[in-house]
């Protein structure tokens, strides 16, 4: 029995600026059997948020569409009205949004929330309370009486995520659409997550179409997958047939970048067999600890040191105090214990005495994750690259002029992007447009704040090289903080692993990722999407 | 026990708030040039008018040191008495609260129009289908909120007493006067209502959960009803605080063109006659009424959104 079938769909917006419409996806077609896990991998502008609120029903009003079958079950979706289609949402399609703690009503208990498709289905407030108790055990929460009267932001983003697990599974659909489930969440909860929805298939005899950007985390766990690039369905197939030989040039590209960090795995990872002469050490930490309120420590005891031209990686998940540290060294932070020293000319200083922190704003630079929120948007790229020439009032109008053009080839924006807006930007672009500005003014200590988190992973492979790129070409010593240790692997020298604010594990990156002791750390490294792809494409 | 610590400084803050609106109107009046011998003494003969003027200042007490006029008035305002009006000769307290009823009343039926208007029109823009009719409710409010509230008073005298007749020009004490002037206060506080709601309305049914909860299959209006008010309306609320205190300062505005009876007339009346303590009663007890309401909304606002932490 088929429980979703899709063939030749069409999807395309009318804007009222244009004459003709935007075709949005092009003849998809897809088949999802019953009881089968399909992914659908894409990376953003793909189509595959159409894809779903087209099964959904939930296409906006300037959408047109037409489809040849288009059928969930027996049951034909072309001809359904807008209220018979709220009757199937819920009822016959579950769903799992991407973000869960967004996914979630701030105000109203998360209890109440998971009850709302039960109560739609007309089922008791007593009963339905009830069921979604003994749902919220089945999904993994302890303590369900709590979890119950407990609001989004009082748990955390896994828990939140079950919670949402079980509300869409409390009717017992036999399609779940899974959007992107796991992608705002760390990458230990990740797999736990993964792991469930596969559970819970086999338990309550679901179809699950799972959509992701992530190639890694489809192929592990789906029985057919399809690529879609630019609205088209360009692959498609059983993971093993697509990784063994994909015949997309799509797929291919997204392969390649898939195996970030899986390369650890294999073969040595680049960057640690230098040879020369041990620089001398740029930046330093000892004893570092900051603690915010009484009752929560940041940092314990944080100590490292970091060669000139070299790079340290810190990866930790949310909470761990990765983001806290790198703030220390900028100098944004004050109140902590320890020392942090850099070396500001001849020999490490403390980053309190005056000459230090001088060199801290004249040479550090730092680049944030929002590429988005971290560029003005009234400003033109030109500007916002000028800013710290300005600032620090370098050259005069023309050489700043140059330097923009100079700076811009550096990060192989081409130069007519000069004159635009971020808005116009897509999210590779701004991070290189805030690459390129805090290159501006030669700084020497670049401080990186998951500056590739927010990037599709075939753009993500593109800005870790150019930081490769440019980390060698200016002797730059960078401090890279990631959650993700393959992004880590595939940059850093030395790697420095946080867990609740202490250092769990800290070395060469090669020795920490194969041999560390550290049960956390290899946690991690399982925890990596897509290790089987690493072994395929090698 | 954060909220109670989060309480009682909010607290703290509104005996401030009152401190120093006591303090600041006392000199104030101190500043402006005259005083009330001069007020009261006003007309008076050539001669004699040097020695009435002393013979007045001394009856008042203004010929005391200011400092020792001062705390005189806060050491009797602590104990509840601001002494006796200048100008009445009776207790500046019984000048004030027979006036009080009146202004009260109007402020009710202004902010009761307000909020209920309001709260109306904010939801209905994201009910209403028809497009142009959303268009006009969106546009709306802004208008009303920067109408100025004697201009608007002028016009409500001019259509309903002078055009259509339905009520007297001068001090109508009947429920449709009533109703008609307090339309002047709740036109600017009922459209910055509407105007907050329908913004944050938009916003809110914009949100990621809204699409979780559409996807639950819960309908639109389900979803604006059943989550997305209590979200949007969180705004207004903190708003809630100057939309009172804007109403009590209209009344002072409205009772002078609708030539009603109540404190907004006492006010002026008694600042032009340097009548300090009925200032100081009404001043103290205005400051007091805008102090409870943000206290109490302050008290509302981590009851009703979890989020917020007290401390």
């Amino acid at each position: 029995m088929t429980a979703l079938e899709i063939q030749n769909l069409d999807v395309s917006f009318r804007l009222p600026d244009r004459e003709a419409p935007i075709d949005v996806l092009k003849g998809v077609s897809l088949r999802v059997e019953e009881g089968e896990i399909v992914a659908v991998v894409g990376e953003s502008g793909s189509g595959k948020t159409t894809l779903i609120r087209a099964v959904t029903g939930s296409l906006a009003d300037n959408a047109t569409f037409s489809a040849d079958v288009f059928a969930l079950g027996d049951l034909d979706l072309r001809s359904l009205s807008r209220a018979a289609y709220a009757r199937v949402r819920g009822a016959r399609i579950g769903f799992v949004p991407q973000d869960p703690l967004q996914g979630l009503n701030p105000v109203v208990p998360v209890g109440r929330l998971a009850e709302e498709p039960l109560r739609k289905q007309g089922v008791g407030r007593a009963q339905r309370r009830r069921q979604v108790l003994e749902l919220f055990e089945r999904v993994g929460l302890d303590d369900p009486e709590r979890v119950h009267r407990s609001f989004a932001h009082e748990l955390s983003g896994g828990m939140c995520q079950r919670v949402l697990i079980a509300a869409a599974i409390s009717t017992r659909p036999r399609l779940l659409i899974a959007d992107e489930p796991t992608s705002a969440l760390d990458v230990t909860i990740q797999k736990r997550i993964l792991d469930l929805l596969v559970e819970l298939r086999g338990e309550i005899r679901c179809s699950i179409v799972l959509v992701t950007h992530d190639l890694g985390v489809a192929e592990e766990r789906a029985d057919k997958l399809h690529v879609i690039s630019r609205g088209s369905v360009v692959e498609s197939g059983s993971p093993a047939q697509i990784l063994a030989s994909p015949t997309n040039d799509y797929t291919k590209l997204l392969l390649s970048a898939s195996t970030i960090g899986t390369a650890v795995q294999v073969a040595e990872p680049p960057g640690d067999q230098d040879t020369s002469t041990p620089a001398a050490v740029h930046v330093r930490a000892d004893g570092v600890s900051k603690r915010f309120a009484a009752d929560a420590q940041a940092l314990s005891d944080v100590s490292f040191a970091v060669r000139r031209g070299s790079t340290l990686g810190i990866v930790g998940e949310s909470g761990s105090g990765k983001t806290t540290l790198l703030r220390i060294v900028a100098g944004l932070v004050d109140g902590y214990d320890g020392t942090v020293s850099v070396d500001a000319g001849g020999q490490l200083a403390d980053i309190r005495d005056k000459a230090s922190h001088g060199y801290l704003r004249r040479r550090t630079q730092l680049i944030y994750q929002g590429s988005y929120g971290a560029l003005n948007p009234r400003l033109s790229v030109e500007k916002v690259i000028e800013e710290p020439l300005t600032g620090f009032r370098l050259g005069d109008r023309g050489w700043r002029r140059d330097r923009i053009t100079e700076l811009l080839d550096l990060v192989k924006l081409p130069q007519e992007t000069r004159h635009k807006y971020s808005s116009e930007l897509s999210g590779g672009q701004r991070q290189r447009v805030a690459i390129a500005r805090a290159l501006a003014a030669e700084p020497e200590l670049l401080l990186a704040d998951e500056p590739v988190s927010a990037l599709d992973v075939t753009v993500q492979a593109q800005i870790l090289e150019l930081f490769r790129e440019l980390r060698s070409r200016f002797n730059l010593t960078l401090l890279f903080v990631s959650h993700d240790l393959g992004v880590i692997s595939e940059v850093a020298d030395e790697t420095l692993v946080l867990l609740r604010g202490e250092v769990v594990d800290s070395g060469p990156t090669a020795r920490v990722l194969r041999e560390s002791g550290s049960p956390y750390v290899r946690e991690l490294v399982d925890a990596i999407p897509g290790g089987q792809l690493a072994t395929v494409s090698s | 026990m954060g909220y109670l610590k989060y309480i009682s400084r909010r607290l703290v803050y509104g005996i401030l708030v009152l401190f120093l609106t006591f303090t600041g109107s006392f000199f104030l009046l101190f500043i402006v040039p005259g005083d009330a011998a001069g007020a009261l003494t006003t007309g008076g003969e050539g001669a004699n008018l040097a020695a009435a003027l002393q013979e007045q200042r001394e009856v008042l007490g203004l010929d005391r040191p200011i400092q020792t006029q001062y705390f005189d008035a806060l050491w009797s305002a602590l104990h509840g008495d601001f002494g006796i009006s200048f100008r009445e000769k009776v207790p500046a307290s019984t000048v004030y609260f027979e006036a009080f009823g009146d202004t009260l009343r109007l402020a009710s039926v202004g902010l009761l129009l307000a909020i209920v208007v309001g709260l109306a029109v904010g939801l209905l823009t994201q009910v209403v289908h028809l497009a142009w009719l959303r268009e006009l409710l969106l546009a709306v409010p802004p208008l009303f909120v920067s109408l100025p509230i004697f201009l608007t008073a002028l016009l409500l005298l001019q259509l309903f007493a002078f055009k259509l007749g339905l009520i007297e020009p001068f001090g109508d004490e009947s429920l449709a006067g009533l109703v008609i002037a307090s339309l002047c206060i709740a036109f600017p506080g009922g459209a910055n209502i509407a105007q907050l709601l329908a913004v944050n309305l938009e916003r809110t049914m914009r949100s990621p959960y809204v699409e979780t909860l559409s996807n639950w299959g819960l309908t639109r209006r389900e979803i604006l009803y059943r989550h997305g008010l209590k979200n949007a309306v969180l705004p207004v609320l903190t708003s809630f605080g100057t939309t009172v205190g804007n109403i009590f300062a209209g009344t002072v505005i409205t009772e002078t063109v609708f030539s009603r009876n109540g404190v907004g007339r006492i006010i002026v009346d008694a600042v032009n006659a340097k009548d300090i303590p009925v200032v100081l009663i009404s001043v103290t007890i205005s400051a007091a009424i805008f102090v409870v309401v943000n206290l109490l909304v302050d008290a509302l606002y981590p009851i009703i959104d979890k989020r917020i932490q007290v401390a």
